[in-house]
């Protein structure tokens, strides 16, 4: 068949803004940890967990399976990055710079139309957060993480690190040892939210570590959709994400967790995300992925109160040079606990993708009912799909399924579509994104959209 | 002495505990054997000075055949082990021959049992191979079966003695349309310690691959099951399948799976399944409706889920090994 | 319009010959039909028009409107105003009927349609052919019934209005329902400046047609030709005269 070469003429991601940051830190070293928490003025018991991080980090070893991480060295890693700007409250305050970074994607535009907030943070610090007046009245917090601290100290002793533990692994040592950034949100009993909030992070500074923290609280009977967004414009240094994601879900409740990760393929995406989900509370994780380099993400959701749901409905995307190894971990620890999982991956040009699943059913977790998916799509015969789900069921009256599958485009609906009239490249294109409509349906409609135009960047000049 | 045994070509994370198998062994000393019988086929009997399997056990003697296989026919093997037995097994089958081999292990004491076959099936053929493991309740059994295939193998492993499985099935699929399927059946109760590490490799145009277990877990059993369909560059066309089915009789046992497809091209269907679950309560409901018994009822359904393995056995061999499981469930 | 000299074409998956010497010269405003019996080279021939991969021209040509498509890919014949319609047509998880049509309708334009207008069209349409308009949202033929799937190709046929219709209906198996929908479905698409290929097993699809042409085909050659009574004939008495 014929050979077609689209060349890509714009791609915004790529958009560098100048690096003008204030002030950069390399490597990680006690000394660079102090100035850090120095600088953000933080209380002692703080810096003491970032003391522990450090010293954990340098302790434990990388993980013996997934993705080869050797080619990070922490010591060329910029690991603090303040920005040349303040938090603003007001989109125009922001320096022009970051400014259009973010106007180009699109983020001030989505606020006005379908957010209820936006949080905007560039390299390691938040430079916006916004909020409506009548959501603040009724109680509900969206601040920067840093703030947090300060502002609502008792909220934040109660729940920061309960979900994710400083000794989890080596990242997480690394991301407690340097977080930076980030959201913090609360949502009081009851309060439902229509609209869903959202954090971007761009991480702009070439060679740059990120660390955000996110801590999100939604109370018995309450209700959140955030949406996070990531990306960042192509350097040759290897950059490096070790955010942490602490989700706490109250009975009743219900947080739907999106995320369109589209970081550069010079990044390496190593980030924790954990949900401890209380009675007939509700965790939607959907997300997509297709940038980074090398990901490995496995969000964690531990169902502890009778009728819990975890749902997960995932796509990534790995062309050249990236290896996407992601999934989910679960623990059902009550009864009538259910997880629903809807997993799909493409791999082309040599991409490699890997579900890689972990789902613990304990003693109690009677009438659980599971039902798992992978679905995996390849391109051409230079990419790898593997699926590597493991289940560990300690009782016995649960129903549970598992199926997986390795999809293809079959030459029969290639000539179906060519005899329709469309040309090989856009049949491949239309039974891709129909392969992904499951997931981008989840998304909002802005989102679905650009996961789209996201999908189709990545296959022009698929065709060999 | 603690081992590492059965390690997994796929490694994921250790807490989940299911990469290696550690277990504490006390071989006893390798003895001579001749307690065994070989009808249908010559054969080349000898000894070796050294032994070594995929599960990891390196041992300093073992009890060696070798077996052309040449012509058409039925072919019988059986050992009856009173301490130790450590063997060896290379069975070559040539082209275009269709043949079907019993293997049967026994003891009537405990004993440790650690066995390595060996199967190159060449084009064309057509070769069914039945491991029946019916050695005493408290032995321990290390099976590992490597298979290379160019034509059509079928390994029915029927796994009923021994308290101790550690099974390893290595197959490489190297032929164009060729064929290698796996049926494996077991029961495990008290502290049994299943493992079970399975690779099918598809290197070649519209192979076929597939795994397919069935077991029963009683009591505090222990089960682990690794199992890799692996889709070489090179094996478009392909088919690779496992299906992974436990039926649990009691809520103290332990099932962990790691069901893994590694997909290296484009144009192949692949797949795996797991089920795990109590006995279905509107099927045994509906044949207690009628007069039967619960454990008869049980039985049924067993015997039913077992018989991918126990379909190519002859009448009196099947309706021996369904008295064993009536005798163990 | 459509006109097919000495073609010959072999199996690319095992080399072997299915059409052997095939003539057809179909001209504006006519019905063909081909019947013939299993395994005489049928479906092959509606594959080979359009250029499945899976069938090679070995000799011979296919000329379209004047001009030789035999180098031409599946898009690009489609391009030119032929449309076929598949005997089982596949499934497109994950792409809607609304979609599709658009999606289709735009490429065989080149140009971007009107959506407002493309709607009302479509929507006259799937009332004529009794399609429910929730159908829209809907994945392509995934889930259909055999009778739904039809009817989803003549929508395709009249939305995409060409200016050669190839109808691959082989199957034997249809049922009653379905013909009735390719039968209907024919009636409205046909018109003085279009022409139509029923390629069939049986003669319940023509009922009701104005047929300009009946061939039989066996062996991967046209062995007769004559007017509407010859299907009738072979309805009759078979293919047994015309096997060798």
């Amino acid at each position: 068949m014929a050979k077609t070469q689209v060349s890509i003429d714009t791609n915004i991601y790529n958009i560098k803004a100048k690096d003008e940051s204030i002030l950069k830190t390399y490597g990680l070293t006690e000394q660079v940890v102090r100035e850090i928490s120095k600088l953000k003025g933080e209380p002692d018991w703080i810096l003491d967990i970032r003391l522990k991080g450090l010293k954990l980090f340098y302790e434990l070893e990388n993980p013996t399976w997934g993705p080869d991480l050797s080619m990070l060295h922490i010591e060329e890693i910029a690991t603090y990055v303040k920005p040349n700007s303040n938090m603003e409250r007001s989109w125009e305050d922001i320096p022009d710079e970051i400014k259009n970074t973010f106007d180009r994607l699109g983020i001030p535009e989505a606020e006005k139309k379908s957010l209820a907030g936006v949080g905007a943070q560039f390299d390691s610090e938040m430079v916006y957060h916004n909020l409506e007046e009548e959501l603040k009245s009724k109680g509900v917090i969206y601040c920067n993480f840093d703030e947090a601290i300060f502002k609502y100290p008792e909220l934040f002793k109660k729940y920061f690190m309960k979900a994710v533990p400083i000794n989890d692994h080596k990242y997480i040592a690394l991301h407690y040892a340097l977080f930076s950034g980030g959201s913090f949100i609360y949502i009081p009993k009851g309060v439902k939210l229509d609209m869903p909030l959202q954090s971007y992070f761009r991480l702009n500074a070439p060679g740059a570590g990120q660390f955000e923290h996110t801590l999100i609280i939604v109370e018995d009977d309450a209700s959140l959709e955030f949406i996070e967004g990531c990306s960042a414009p192509g350097y040759n240094d290897l950059n490096l994400h070790a955010g942490c994601v602490e989700l706490f879900v109250g009975k009743n409740a219900y947080l739907r967790f999106s995320t369109i990760e589209n970081w550069s393929r010079n990044m390496l995406n190593l980030n924790t995300k954990k949900c401890i989900v209380d009675a007939h509370g509700k965790i939607e994780w959907i997300t997509g992925s297709f940038g980074s380099k090398i990901s490995m993400l496995y969000p964690l959701s531990i169902l502890n109160g009778e009728g819990a749901t975890c749902e997960y409905t995932g796509i990534s995307f790995a062309g050249k040079g990236q290896n996407l190894d992601t999934g989910l971990k679960v623990v059902l620890n009550a009864p009538k606990t259910n997880l629903f999982v809807d997993s799909k991956s493409i791999s082309k040009d040599g991409g490699i993708c890997t579900f890689r699943s972990n789902v613990d059913v304990m003693k109690n977790a009677h009438k659980a009912n599971l039902a798992l998916s992978c679905e995996s799509l390849m391109l051409d015969s230079e990419s790898k799909s593997d699926t590597i789900p493991f289940n560990d069921i300690r009782v016995d009256d649960i129903t549970f399924s598992h199926e997986a599958t390795i999809g293809k485009i079959s030459d029969e609906m290639i000539f179906y579509l060519m005899s329709r009239g469309l040309d090989e490249e856009e049949a491949k294109a239309l039974i891709v994104r129909g392969f992904a409509e499951p997931i981008s349906k989840s998304f909002p409609v802005e989102y679905a959209v650009e996961m789209n135009r996201l999908i189709n960047l990545e296959l022009e000049g698929t065709i060999g | 002495m603690e081992y590492i045994l059965n390690k997994s070509k796929v490694r994921t994370t250790e807490h989940a505990k299911i990469n290696d198998l550690h277990l504490d062994l006390d071989i006893p000393k390798i003895t001579n054997f001749s307690n065994f019988n070989v009808s249908g086929i010559d054969y080349k009997e000898y000894d070796s000075n050294e032994f070594e399997s995929r599960i990891g056990l390196i041992l300093p003697k073992s009890h060696n055949l070798d077996i052309d296989v040449t012509k058409d026919g039925d072919i019988s093997i059986s050992y009856d082990i009173d301490n130790i037995l450590v063997d060896n097994i290379n069975i070559n089958v040539a082209k275009n021959i269709n043949t079907n081999i019993t293997i049967k292990y026994t003891s009537t004491k405990d004993i440790y049992h650690i066995s390595k076959l060996n199967l190159n099936i060449d084009t064309s053929s057509k070769v069914i191979v039945n491991y029946v493991n019916l050695i005493s309740r408290n032995s321990k059994s290390f099976i590992a079966i490597e298979s290379n295939v160019l034509g059509n193998l079928e390994v029915n492993l029927i796994d009923m003695g021994g308290n101790t499985k550690v099974n390893n099935y290595y197959s490489n699929i190297v032929g164009e349309q060729a064929k290698s399927t796996l049926n494996n059946i077991y029961i495990a109760k008290d502290n049994d310690v299943v493992d079970m590490n399975y690779y099918v490799g598809l290197t070649n145009r519209n192979d076929e691959g597939y795994i397919n277990v069935s077991g029963v877990l009683d009591d505090n059993a222990h089960k682990n099951f690794k199992g890799i369909i692996d889709f070489i560059k090179g094996s478009s066309k392909s088919i690779g399948k496992e299906l992974e089915k436990v039926t649990l009789l009691s809520d103290t046992s332990i099932t962990k799976s790691l069901p893994v497809l590694l997909c290296h091209e484009e144009d192949v269907e692949g797949a795996h399944g797991v089920s795990t679950g109590k006995i279905d309560n509107d099927k045994l409901f509906y044949m207690m409706s009628r007069g039967i018994t619960y454990k008869e009822a049980l039985i049924l359904i067993i015997k039913s889920d077992f018989d991918i393995a126990l379909n190519k056995l002859t009448d009196k061999e099947k309706e021996e090994i369904e008295n064993i499981i009536e005798e163990r469930i | 319009m459509l006109q097919i000299k000495n073609l010959h074409t072999i199996a690319v998956d095992d080399g072997s010959a299915i059409l052997k010497g095939l003539d057809l010269n179909i001209k504006k405003g006519e019905i063909h039909v081909i019947m013939g019996p299993n395994g005489s080279g049928k479906s092959t021939l509606a594959n080979t028009i359009f250029a499945n991969p899976r069938y090679e021209i070995t000799d011979g040509s296919i000329i379209f409107e004047g001009k030789n498509i035999n180098d031409l890919d599946t898009t690009k014949r489609a391009r030119l105003g032929m449309f076929l319609s598949f005997q089982s047509p596949v499934e497109l998880p994950g792409v809607s009927v609304a979609n599709f049509l658009k999606t289709a309708k735009n490429n065989m334009t080149g140009e971007k349609i009107n959506l407002y207008n493309f709607a009302k069209e479509t929507n006259e349409l799937m009332k004529k052919l009794h399609i429910p308009s929730d159908a829209l949202d809907r994945d392509l033929n995934v889930g259909f019934s055999g009778g739904e799937k039809k009817k989803m190709e003549m929508l395709q046929l009249l939305t995409l209005n060409p200016k050669l219709a190839i109808l691959d209906e082989t199957d034997s198996g249809l049922d009653v329902d379905a013909i009735k929908i390719v039968r209907d479905g024919i009636k409205m698409y046909k018109n003085s400046d279009n022409a139509v290929l029923i390629i069939t097993h049986s003669t319940k699809i023509l009922e009701g047609l104005d047929i300009d042409y009946v061939h039989v085909l066996v062996n991967g050659k046209i062995v007769k030709t004559g007017d509407s009574s010859l299907a009738l004939e072979i309805d009759k008495n078979g293919y047994k005269d015309y096997l060798g």
